[in-house]
């Protein structure tokens, strides 16, 4: 279990992080810091951590310190003992299985959460699966908690389909929707056709409500995990993830820019570190709804906007650059495509000369900007620190449809629907996929992509 | 040490308390593994790769060579585990056992037997598990001290016996808790809080040295994912470019190898940006792949090479050429971080455009509040 990390020590100038050695017994629950209580505080006034200790001699720490040094060896010792015995009973070791037959059917693989939708499933190769963070991102009324209810039924499913447990709704916004939840209830036919004893229930959907962030940074590193380890609980849902930090961030912004960044930053990797742990101890899915962003082109104001609306150029996200740079890239990447148009070279697939500009790969890990065809993109709150936290992120896009009819000229097209799309962005247990879907009574259903 | 820039490379190992066995390679064994062409890479699954690791430009047999420290940088999604999976099943294979260290998302068992099974990769006679020597260990590692335990203080049975490999997924991770890549700049810091800002490098320092020594004593190879953050690029009237989740002088000069994986439309891509303890770009070409290979990855999750061309020549796929989003001028520049490496940071301009975000989202109201939603008018 992780501690709190972001106890600011008193002689620190503020905003610094330092992890005094007490947070030895958050890297070790269990260990016995009698033998040392002499020293702790010396080694915690002279900002040394746990990691220090491992990495620096004795006999530096020592000195850095003003404690004895052989002090200081038992204590290394000690801690050394406690992480190798901590990490040899994590240890599993794969033999014959690895490679050998698999016994359950191929079909759906063990330990997932259902969408109650087979198509939608096996986008998701079997489902949710626990251990991991998952996040649902798209617009407001796409679908992402009409998504996030069907979970918090079908969890309490048995094993193929739920992992047979309860499951705890967090809101930060609007509350649990019970009435919607009985709906599905009632609707669902791959719930409404199990015996009564084997349905879901709203019993088993315990529901919480997060105001701020300091409520939620102490809900979920203290409470929450009492609350899954007493209820057995499988699923954890947050409604969602970027609502409270919206205020936190506001409040923020009046300092210099790239100081609140940095502490937006920190806390994203603290957050996801937090949720991680609770994701792999408790082997509890956690999923997490979060909003999007219009997304623009993002220009050095060196003056060159460049007007990118226009249609069939080459994306250039580089204005005209000093020679040698331009050289030097050359070099390495353009290589004459050959007349007949076919590359010939990894490097003529690339769709731009600047192929890790952070515009140009949002495109790939966001959900939105992969089809080249389209525009109008989305970017998810809460940047590529927190992206980079996630276990598989499921995008859900929708695209209107217009009214077939004659338009006066100047008339605004009328919307007469939504084709939706789930598109799973990146997973850690299965392949990018994508299906259209629809949202009806039953709860989320898969539906064929409109061409 | 008092001095922060100097980082001591002579780390003796303590006693070790329950050792008895001393890991050593005795010195025709030694001779052996290197005049043992092929037994001295493991390989990646992509052929091309594979040659240049080695430090070819033509086909050479190839891959994450043993006694040496790879990273592979990316963003999410772009093919980086799958990649040391890959690689992890082939020394499997191979004969020779592995150890997998999780330090963010764990390894799925499913996605594991997976790749294990494909046929493509499965060596002829399969001798998996058949004795002790070839089994696939995993470990998840929870924090950077956990790490440090194994690396810096190995216990005899830390590295499994016979093994070829030793990969680390989401390395970064455990370095940014513990040291945040992101330091305020505080006027008048003391030497002691100079000293403290310094230490993640100094860890850094520690690890890779730490990594370059298991990887010798035990003629492993060891493979680290290390995610991925983000650099303006002022100089040169860039945007943001994606970087490694990890720099810093004493890190980059440990590693042989460094290979970046990411994707463009309908391809994926690793891009070689260092081999064989040389540098195939310099330092100042922030956002430059390198030399590119193209690859894929199956349904069942293995990685093959992309072949350019079918056997008649014809081509396979066509470059795409995509639609932009919107320009909108930047507002302000981000401010310099005086302890930072220069780094300057932005994220995406969510800060400026959050405002509208929250405003078009509804958050106001529910936002998909009702049971069958009320589409937009």
């Amino acid at each position: 279990m992780l501690g709190t990390r972001e106890q600011e020590h008193p002689d620190a100038p503020k905003g610094c992080f330092s992890f005094p050695m007490t947070d030895i017994l958050t890297v070790l629950v269990d260990f016995d810091i009698r033998p040392y209580t002499h020293i702790l505080p010396s080694l915690e006034k002279a900002l040394i951590t746990t990691a220090d200790l491992l990495s620096l001699e004795p006999l530096d720490v020592a000195k850095r310190a003003q404690v004895p040094a052989g002090e200081v060896r038992k204590l290394v010792d000690a801690v050394l003992d406690g992480l190798h015995g901590a990490v040899g009973r994590s240890r599993q070791v794969y033999g014959q299985d690895v490679g050998g037959p698999v016994d359950l059917s191929e079909d759906r693989p063990p330990g997932r959460i259902s969408t109650l939708d087979r198509s939608l499933d096996a986008s998701l190769n079997g489902g949710v699966a626990p251990g991991y963070l998952t996040e649902i991102v798209g617009e407001s009324a796409v679908g992402k908690t009409q998504s996030l209810l069907t979970l918090l039924l079908s969890v309490q499913l048995p094993p193929p389909y739920g992992l047979g447990k309860p499951a705890l709704y967090i809101s930060t916004e609007a509350p649990l929707q019970t009435t919607r939840l009985a709906q599905i209830l009632k609707t669902n036919p791959g719930l409404t056709s199990l015996p009564e004893s084997e349905r879901p229930s709203l019993s088993r959907i315990q529901s919480t409500h997060i105001h701020d962030v300091e409520a939620q940074e102490h809900i979920l590193r203290y409470q929450v995990p009492v609350a899954i380890k007493k209820q057995n609980i499988g699923l954890l849902v947050i409604d969602s993830i970027a609502a409270n930090y919206r205020a936190e961030f506001d409040k923020s912004k009046a300092r210099k820019g790239a100081e609140s960044f940095a502490k937006r930053s920190n806390q994203l990797a603290q957050l996801g570190a937090l949720l991680r742990d609770i994701a792999r101890t408790h082997n509890v899915a956690v999923v997490m709804a979060n909003q999007v962003a219009d997304r623009f082109t993002l220009v050095e104001g060196s003056g060159y906007a460049h007007n990118s609306t226009s249609q069939n150029t080459t994306q250039r996200s580089r204005p005209a650059s000093p020679p040698q740079q331009q050289t030097s890239r050359s070099a390495a990447m353009s290589q004459p495509v050959p007349s007949s148009g076919v590359p010939l070279t990894p490097a003529q697939l690339l769709s731009t000369d600047d192929p890790l500009a952070l515009d140009h790969q949002q495109r790939f890990f966001t959900g939105w900007g992969d089809d080249p065809e389209a525009s109008n993109f989305k970017t998810p709150s809460l940047g590529l620190t927190w992206t980079n936290q996630l276990g598989a992120r499921i995008a859900l896009l929708k695209e209107p449809v217009y009214e077939e009819r004659a338009y006066a000229p100047g008339e605004d097209r009328n919307v007469s629907g939504w084709n939706r799309k789930a598109k799973v962005v990146f997973s850690a247990w299965g392949p990018e996929k994508d299906t259209g879907f629809e949202i009806w009574e039953g709860g989320v259903r898969g539906v064929k992509e409109p061409p | 040490m008092d001095d922060p820039s100097v980082v001591d490379l002579t780390l003796s190992q303590p006693t070790p308390k329950t050792s008895h066995r001393l890991p050593t390679v005795s010195a025709s064994q030694a001779l052996q593994d290197l005049t043992d062409g092929p037994s001295n890479f493991i390989k990646t699954g992509i052929a091309s790769l594979d040659s240049r690791l080695a430090g070819a430009s033509i086909t050479v047999e190839g891959g994450f060579e043993r006694g040496k420290v790879t990273e592979i940088w990316g963003p999410s999604g772009g093919g980086k585990t799958a990649i040391a999976l890959q690689a992890a099943i082939h020394g499997i294979h191979g004969g020779s056992s592995v150890l997998w260290l999780d330090a963010a998302a764990s390894l799925s068992k499913d996605r594991l037997r997976g790749v294990a099974r494909v046929k493509e990769i499965s060596s002829p006679t399969p001798s998996i598990g058949r004795d002790t020597t070839n089994h696939f260990h995993h470990v998840d590692v929870p924090t950077l001290s956990h790490l440090l335990a194994m690396i810096l203080h190995p216990r005899a049975d830390t590295i499994p016996l016979g093994a070829s490999l030793l990969a680390i997924d989401g390395l970064n991770h455990l370095l940014d808790l513990d040291y945040p890549r992101y330091q305020i700049a505080a006027p008048n810091k003391t030497e002691l809080q100079k000293w403290q800002a310094g230490r993640r490098y100094a860890i850094l320092g520690f690890l890779v040295s730490g990594l370059n020594k298991l990887a010798v004593l035990n003629n492993i190879a060891v493979v680290v994912t290390t995610g991925c953050a983000t650099r303006m690029r002022h100089d040169n009237g860039l945007g943001a470019a994606l970087v490694p989740g990890l720099g810093g002088v004493e890190w980059e000069s440990g590693i042989s190898s460094r290979i970046v994986v990411f994707r463009d439309f309908g391809v994926r891509l690793v891009g070689v940006q260092k081999c064989q303890g040389r540098s195939l770009i310099s330092r100042e070409e922030v956002g430059e792949p390198g030399h590119l290979v193209a690859f894929e990855i199956t349904s069942e999750g293995a990685v093959t090479e992309w072949m350019m061309q079918k056997a008649d020549g014809s081509p396979l796929k066509q470059a795409v050429k995509a639609r932009a989003s919107p320009v909108k001028p930047r507002k302000r520049t981000a401010d310099e971080i005086a302890d930072s490496e220069g780094e300057d940071m932005d994220e995406y301009g969510w800060a400026d455009t959050d405002d509208d975000a929250f405003t078009a989202e509804g958050l106001v109201g529910n936002g998909d509040a009702s049971a069958v939603p009320a589409e937009p008018g």
